[in-house]
């Protein structure tokens, strides 16, 4: 099953569901419908687990200095993962609602940096997903089992079943219009 | 400056080449692939000619003796013998070779007999060549007090670049007039970041001052005592951009934490950027990335990155690129790589495979 995010595509071959979670077209369908909440690029269900997928592209051909420094200013500053980890909670809290969350969840991402970069990241993002970390005694599942961030290079060398892509411009340009 | 070092048959090396940037030159690579005895070659045939420097018409032989010293003395082979220093398994010569700028060039050669080195080619070797500094891996304010004569009197287990590194913090300081403004600046900002500065009072005695007291060098964090060395080497002039030779620093990021050796990229910027040429080794990418992120190409930065790797027949090679993502093969970047690998394979099993 393929999903594309602008210029990236995945080929999740094995899911038995994928969906572009944060479809705000009304006439398409899975139509998220609530703006006000923080979405995920997509969520994709397999036999035993179920992954929601945020795609940040900075290295994209259309970006524009003024984006790539804010983007840099948010990785910085801790917006970034802080931004990702309300993408998780509020898409969670949703796929509860909907009554779909069976299954054990990672929250595997890609964001076209360097590989370096990404793993501190990941922590980061991990940290803020459940309050400092912290798990309570008290709780009889663990709401996210991986939380991790990836580039093209890296997700390709841990998924070979995953294929990711980063479509030529001019295909995507000529899909738009 | 020293622009292309060529080393045959030496110590782990059996034929390497390198082209040195006149700016910055960061020499990465796993253990034992040769970075330290990279710089330490380098730093030999640099400093060689420095050492009959007042001399004139020096002969070849002389100048061989005092090489030979330099390398044993640096390198400390088995029993001091030069010969260990023949690359193992090799049955030609030992070649090194040096140039720098201005046209100077320095040959030599040994074989697995050798006592001494043998001058194969020199040209205008000890003229314009000016002092260098080699800073090694342990900072040395906390141990220097009475280390020269010690060293002198005793075989201690310490190489020549020890020695020679708490030589050059004992000189005296140089005149603040004759200070380079770069330097004046850089040892401000050294000096805020370690809320004081170290009093240097001579024999190797060292304090650490602040506004409202003075301690023990040694009551200081290691990372300032690190720090403070280079804020000492730019207070003696020892490093003066623009008229001292290269800076040669072996794992400078060891005892610094993050924000030290973002200040410590800082500077070494800025050294270099008035014409001061800096080799280093490094095995942290806190600064190869720091460097990267800083480089300013319209300042005319110019920063090689140098990787040192072993191929299939466990011969070290070395390939040289101009930013860090370019650089291959990149033992630090491999090392995240498996890290991930580490916690997809734990947390997730087989999924996506």
């Amino acid at each position: 099953m393929k999903l594309r995010e602008r210029y990236i595509e995945i080929d999740f071959t094995d899911a038995i569901d994928a969906l572009v979670f944060d479809q705000m077209k009304p006439d398409q369908a899975n139509y998220h419908g609530i703006g006000e909440m923080h979405r995920v690029d997509f969520i994709v269900e397999f036999d035993n687990a179920i992954i929601f997928v945020e795609i940040k592209d900075p290295a994209n051909p259309d970006a524009q200095e003024k984006g790539l420094l804010k983007f840099e200013k948010e990785i910085n500053d801790g917006t970034l993962s802080s931004t990702f980890a309300s993408k998780f909670i509020d898409s969670f809290f949703y796929r509860w609602a909907e009554n779909k969350l069976s299954k054990t969840v990672h929250y595997i991402n890609l964001v076209t940096l360097e590989a370096e970069v990404l793993l501190n990241l990941s922590d980061e993002i991990s940290k803020k997903i459940s309050p400092s970390g912290k798990n309570s005694k008290r709780w009889q599942r663990h709401p996210i089992q991986n939380c991790q961030v990836f580039n093209i290079k890296t997700w390709n060398e841990n998924f070979p079943n995953w294929p990711a892509t980063r479509l030529p411009a001019d295909t995507v340009a000529v899909e738009r219009i | 400056m020293i622009t292309q070092l060529e080393l045959k048959n030496f110590m782990a090396f059996s034929d390497l080449n390198i082209n040195f940037s006149p700016g910055i030159n960061i020499i990465i690579g796993e253990n034992s692939t040769g970075k330290t005895q990279l710089l330490k070659a380098s730093y030999a045939l640099y400093s060689g000619a420095t050492l009959l420097k007042n001399q004139t018409n020096i002969s070849d032989d002389k100048l061989a003796e005092a090489l030979t010293t330099k390398l044993t003395t640096l390198f400390m082979p088995l029993d001091g013998k030069l010969r260990k220093m023949h690359h193992q398994g090799a049955t030609k010569q030992a070649y090194l070779q040096a140039r720098f700028a201005q046209d100077q060039e320095i040959a030599a050669t040994f074989f697995k007999n050798s006592n001494t080195v043998v001058i194969k080619n020199r040209n205008n070797y000890q003229q314009y060549q000016a002092k260098t500094v080699f800073i090694p891996t342990k900072e040395v304010l906390a141990s220097m007090e009475g280390f020269n004569s010690l060293y002198e009197k005793y075989e201690l287990s310490f190489d020549q670049t020890y020695q020679d590194i708490c030589l050059l913090l004992d000189l005296p300081k140089i005149r603040p007039e004759a200070l380079h403004k770069e330097s004046k600046q850089a040892m401000a900002q050294i000096k805020d970041i370690c809320g004081g500065y170290f009093v240097f009072h001579g024999g190797g005695k060292v304090t650490f001052k602040s506004e409202s007291a003075e301690f023990s060098a040694n009551a200081m964090a290691e990372g300032f005592r690190k720090i403070g060395m280079l804020w000492r080497l730019l207070e003696t002039g020892a490093i003066h951009p623009g008229v001292s030779g290269p800076l040669f620093w072996d794992e400078p990021e060891s005892n610094l934490n993050p924000k030290l050796i973002q200040l410590l990229a800082q500077i070494l910027l800025e050294l270099s950027r008035n014409n001061q040429q800096i080799i280093l080794t490094t095995n942290d990418y806190v600064l190869l990335k720091w460097f990267d992120l800083l480089i300013d190409k319209n300042k005319d930065d110019h920063i090689l990155f140098h990787t040192l790797y072993r191929d299939n027949n466990g011969v070290i090679n070395i390939n040289s690129a101009e930013n860090y993502q370019s650089i291959t093969p990149n033992a630090i970047a491999d090392t995240f790589n498996d890290m991930t690998r580490k916690q997809v394979n734990k947390m997730m099993g087989r999924m996506g495979k």
